[in-house]
């Protein structure tokens, strides 16, 4: 017993604990768990033994010894009905327990004696062949395979008993002389307890790993947990921070419509505001003043009206007067052509305000417009900056289907579009000014629009690039407009694609909407 | 009832292990349990039945065996061992029972390749006459005729090994002394049943 709890004591140092209590008590159960595991496993190894153990018993007397004679009668042979019975209440008590309670100490320690049992009826069976007594030192490697030093005990106990009490009953039967010393058990009993120690310390060994492994276990389950904590962070923030992105994206959108909506409207004002200059100039300049002199002059005549008429200038006053009238109806055409001049150019104000709003109110929703109506309107956002840099504007709408989109959206795309072909075109001097805007049905019930320029082209380094969010090649752009086009397309289940032959060769944008079903 | 388990699981392997023990110590009875000890009066010399296989000067080993006892295999391979060791010191010959229409059994195919020379037995009457009645028994008639050993060659019941039987007949075979006469012998029954003496 001094041994056995040496050995315990010996167990527990073996295994070496983590300073937390907490997490010891993790591995505990990882180590039971375990343990458990490692008992399921042999258990089911042992029952198959011993049931084999069994068929090959009664196999063996079936053959060896079948039939007992007297003279020339026979009889059922001992040793057969004690492979069949004897075998099977050695293989059925430990079978029983491990289905009924499979990983109690108390089901191991009757493994442990049945396995033994087993030996002891092999020799039996096979009339004390030396060979057989090996099934003893099989037996212990097998019970080793529970890890559990506990067992070799036992197992070793059933062994000193059944030499030792057959010793002294029945020497024969294990000696194979009629008077046996009691040393010669200890000389038996010595063999097995050389094995023991071996698998003792495998045991203690193999259960020392396995706590190693559960430590380790237990280390990885943290730092996994540590990690999909992190990851679970990282995600949050990016999320976030794609959030923030994208409505950073669409206020740059956003930004990038105003900012084409006043520009085109400061232009108009522009022009508004020369042709105000040039009125308020020419009513200065009027000669209604003249009107007011000749008026003044006949006032001053008075009573000599009609001498004044008869002199010099009274006789040139009608041509005079002829002349005013000439120029005062050139003045009030010229007047007349300003103000409707300033008349359009305020619808023209009126119109992009109109569009503006028309897209703006639309903000979140999706309707059925026809694609044609939309770049229409994209262009007439474009069309002041388009004429004033001499830009020549080709339409190419083919029939479509109309579109089932966020029309605000795709007015900030293809205003964007509109705009990054004018500046691309501005930037590649010396190349044709021109911008072709393409409508077409395409497969797959979608409809695509094309907006292609003459200009600078995309160099093929930056294709891959070019939808980047922070990618420009603009000196002062800030990489925003055509990634937040393309994330605006593919929020509408269409989607935004470029292609160039290279620099110099101009672009082509094409956005890919979906069809109104 | 679930604390009541554990005592009950118990109590089970208690009566588990008892009908072991039980179950085991019948075996090792049966194993070690030889033949009638008492033997029949001899009707006839052992040396004049079998003055055929004697060789003057030479002593005899004599065993009847029954060619069907599972028992039989252990005592020829007892028999083949001492045989070896006496280094052709001893004649011997094997008495084996012969019931009727029984084929030739092979179990003593093997000592004949011994050139042991086998005598058939009908019915066991050679048997009965030399006084043996379990498989197994063996008779050392000794140079003058007399019949020194009587017993078996193995520990137990179709147990190999030594034993006290083997050591005496080798000794006396040697020349030398042997405080045993006779030794248990382990086998199936040779009586038959229709040569048994009627009980008295």
């Amino acid at each position: 017993m001094k041994i056995a709890s040496q050995i315990s004591a010996l167990s527990a140092t073996l295994l070496p604990a983590p300073a937390d209590p907490a997490r010891r008590s993790e591995v505990q159960a990882l180590f039971d768990k375990s343990e458990r595991t490692v008992f399921a496993r042999v258990n089911h190894f042992f029952v198959w033994l011993f049931w084999l153990q069994w068929a090959f018993g009664v196999g063996l007397a079936a053959v060896w010894s079948p039939a007992t004679w007297t003279g020339a009668q026979s009889s059922m042979h001992p040793h057969l009905l004690a492979a069949f019975f004897l075998g099977g209440l050695l293989a059925l008590g430990p079978t029983a327990l491990i289905r009924l309670r499979p990983v109690d100490l108390l089901t191991r320690h009757v493994v442990a004696i049945a396995q033994m049992g087993f030996s002891a009826l092999l020799i039996d069976l096979t009339g004390g062949r030396i060979e057989t007594h090996f099934h003893v030192f099989g037996s212990l490697a097998f019970l080793a395979l529970y890890r559990d030093w506990r067992l070799l005990p036992t197992a070793t106990l059933v062994v000193a008993l059944d030499h030792l009490l057959r010793g002294i009953w029945f020497p024969l039967t294990v000696y194979g002389v009629p008077y046996a010393s009691f040393w010669r058990t200890g000389e038996h009993a010595a063999w097995v307890l050389f094995e023991d120690a071996v698998l003792i310390w495998g045991c203690l060994v193999s259960r020392r790993e396995l706590w190693e492994i559960c430590l380790r276990q237990d280390e990885n389950a943290r730092l996994l947990n540590e990690m999909e904590r992190r990851v679970a962070e990282r995600t949050l923030d990016l999320e976030k921070a794609n959030r923030q992105l994208v409505e950073a994206s669409r206020e740059a959108g956003r930004a990038e419509v105003a900012t084409g909506v006043l520009h085109n409207v400061g232009n108009v004002l522009t022009s508004v505001n020369l042709i105000v200059d040039d009125l308020r100039d020419r009513l200065r300049d009027s000669r209604v003043r003249h009107i007011r002199q000749v008026t003044a002059t006949l006032q001053l005549q008075g009573a000599r009206l009609p001498e004044f008429f008869q002199g010099e200038v009274g006789r040139a006053l009608p041509g005079f007067m002829a002349k005013l009238g000439t120029n005062l109806e050139s003045e009030n055409e010229y007047l007349l052509q300003n103000a409707e001049t300033l008349t359009a150019h305020c619808g023209h104000i009126r119109e992009i305000i109109v569009a503006q709003q028309s897209s703006a109110r639309r903000v979140g929703m999706t309707e059925s417009v026809a694609p044609d109506q939309l770049v229409e309107e994209a262009l007439l956002l474009n069309s002041e900056s388009f004429a004033r840099h001499g830009i020549e504007l080709v339409k190419s709408f083919a029939p479509a289907p109309p579109v089932r989109v966020d029309r605000h959206k795709v007015m900030q795309i293809l205003v964007n579009l509109l705009k990054n072909a004018k500046d691309s075109i501005l930037s590649a001097e010396g190349a044709g000014r021109q911008v072709t805007v393409r409508v077409a049905a395409e497969a797959g019930r979608r409809v695509a629009i094309a907006v292609h320029d003459s200009g600078a082209g995309i160099a093929p380094d930056n294709m891959l690039k070019i939808f980047q969010h922070g990618f420009t090649t603009k000196r002062d752009g800030h990489g925003f407009g055509l990634h937040s086009c393309v994330l605006a397309a593919r929020e509408m289940a269409g989607d935004l694609t470029a292609a160039s032959g290279g620099l110099g060769r101009g672009a082509t944008f094409t956005l890919l909407l979906p069809s109104a079903p | 009832m679930t604390e009541r388990r554990p005592a009950v699981f118990a109590l089970g392997v208690i009566l588990w292990v008892g009908s072991l023990l039980t179950a085991f110590g019948a075996l090792a009875r049966y194993g070690s349990q030889p033949g009638p000890a008492a033997r029949p009066a001899r009707a006839s010399d052992p040396a004049d039945l079998l003055a055929a296989y004697r060789r003057p000067g030479h002593p005899l080993l004599v065993m009847v065996v029954h060619p069907r006892c599972p028992c039989t295999d252990a005592s020829l391979d007892e028999m083949g061992e001492l045989l070896s060791r006496t280094a052709g010191a001893c004649d011997a010959v094997l008495v084996r029972y012969q019931a009727a229409n029984w084929p030739a059994a092979p179990k003593t195919e093997r000592l004949a390749d011994r050139t042991v020379p086998v005598l058939s037995d009908p019915d066991g009457r050679l048997a009965a006459r030399l006084g043996a009645e379990t498989s197994g028994h063996c008779l050392l008639i000794d140079a003058q005729g007399v019949v020194r050993f009587e017993g078996g060659l193995t520990p137990a019941r179709g147990h190999r090994g030594s034993s006290p039987g083997q050591d005496a007949i080798l000794s006396l075979v040697r020349g030398g002394p042997s405080a045993v006469t006779s030794a248990p012998v382990f086998g199936c029954s040779l009586a038959n049943a229709c040569l048994r003496p009627p009980p008295s």
